[in-house]
């Protein structure tokens, strides 16, 4: 029985004590009924604390990943920047040799 | 026999390199371009929407602990004035004031206590509601890792590679675009024939 359904319980048994003569016993039930809807309150709350359960994808690995990419974009870079000095090397050597390239401006 | 090096000769060869170059080439194909730079761009709407979306829950949250809070609150006063009808009667019935004190204390005890038991579960509320703003920040900050890592990558396929730029170069040495590819491989399948005939040629 979960901690609702025993408040609801006790709350119609206290509706169904209203009309019997107060003694203590009654009113020790009525608070017991009151405590209980304090608690199915918070409980309410509960599907929230488990949250902290929750396990998320691990994504320090793309990190690292990451910076592996940074570090191909920089040597690519760099790749580029050292091919177009070659086909500039040969642009000029093409050029001495008085190769005619089409469509070059020489 | 060696062939003469005949600078018409290169300057065929030279734009059969380049269009080679082009069919052949490992050249990123525009629609990976695209989609990863669209995929980025919708992250990071989607971190945007995120936040909002978290935003509003939390404030939610926050407007239902304070709901819960209230009727706790009531549920306690009802608590006090029952307890406080019970010492009245009792009270009615004390025959001396230490009989009445005594009433008035338990009164006190009794009033004391059930204010006290709602601390722990208050608390426990509000533990409830920051652990759900703090796995809504964990995993905006896992989607934020998760965008870096996207932004990262795009950066790559977008960046001209080596033999791109390079296939660039010489396209656009020889004055060809997109559109002339077909032309300039017809021109490649010529001039592959007449190489071929040359050398045959040659060797003869």
């Amino acid at each position: 029985m979960t901690i609702e359904e025993l408040s609801n319980q006790l709350s119609q048994l206290t509706s169904e004590l209203e009309s019997a003569p107060d003694d203590e016993s009654k009113f020790e039930l009525k608070l017991l009924s009151h405590e209980l809807e304090k608690q199915v309150i918070a409980a309410t709350f509960d599907p929230l604390a488990e949250l902290e359960t929750l396990s998320l994808a691990d994504v320090e690995h793309l990190k690292s990943l990451a910076i592996g990419v940074k570090q191909a974009i920089e040597d690519d870079q760099r790749r580029t920047k050292l091919v177009l000095e070659i086909i500039a090397i040969a642009r000029t050597a093409l050029r001495v040799a008085g190769v005619a390239l089409p469509g070059f401006i020489l | 026999m060696p062939m003469p090096r005949n600078p018409i000769a290169y300057s065929r060869l030279f734009p059969l390199i380049a269009a080679s170059m082009v069919c052949a080439g490992c050249a990123t194909p525009v629609a990976v371009r695209t989609l990863s730079a669209e995929l980025v761009k919708t992250q990071r709407v989607y971190t945007v929407s995120l936040h909002a979306y978290f935003g509003s829950v939390e404030k939610f949250a926050e407007a239902q602990v304070k709901v819960a809070e209230i009727r706790i609150d009531e549920i306690t006063a009802e608590i006090n004035r029952d307890f406080a009808q019970r010492a009245n009667s009792a009270l009615a019935g004390a025959a001396t004031p230490v009989e009445r004190q005594k009433i008035i204390d338990q009164l006190i005890r009794a009033v004391g206590n059930n204010v006290n038991t709602d601390q722990p579960l208050k608390h426990k509320i509000e533990e409830s509601v920051a652990s759900l703003k703090q796995k809504d920040a964990e995993l905006e900050a896992a989607y934020q890792a998760i965008l870096a890592a996207s932004e990262k990558l795009d950066e790559y396929i977008q960046l001209k590679k080596t033999n791109e730029l390079v296939i660039d170069q010489l396209v656009q040495s020889v004055s060809i675009n997109g559109q002339k590819i077909t032309s300039i491989v017809e021109a490649i399948t010529r001039i592959a024939t007449e190489l071929s005939l040359t050398i045959s040629k040659a060797r003869s």
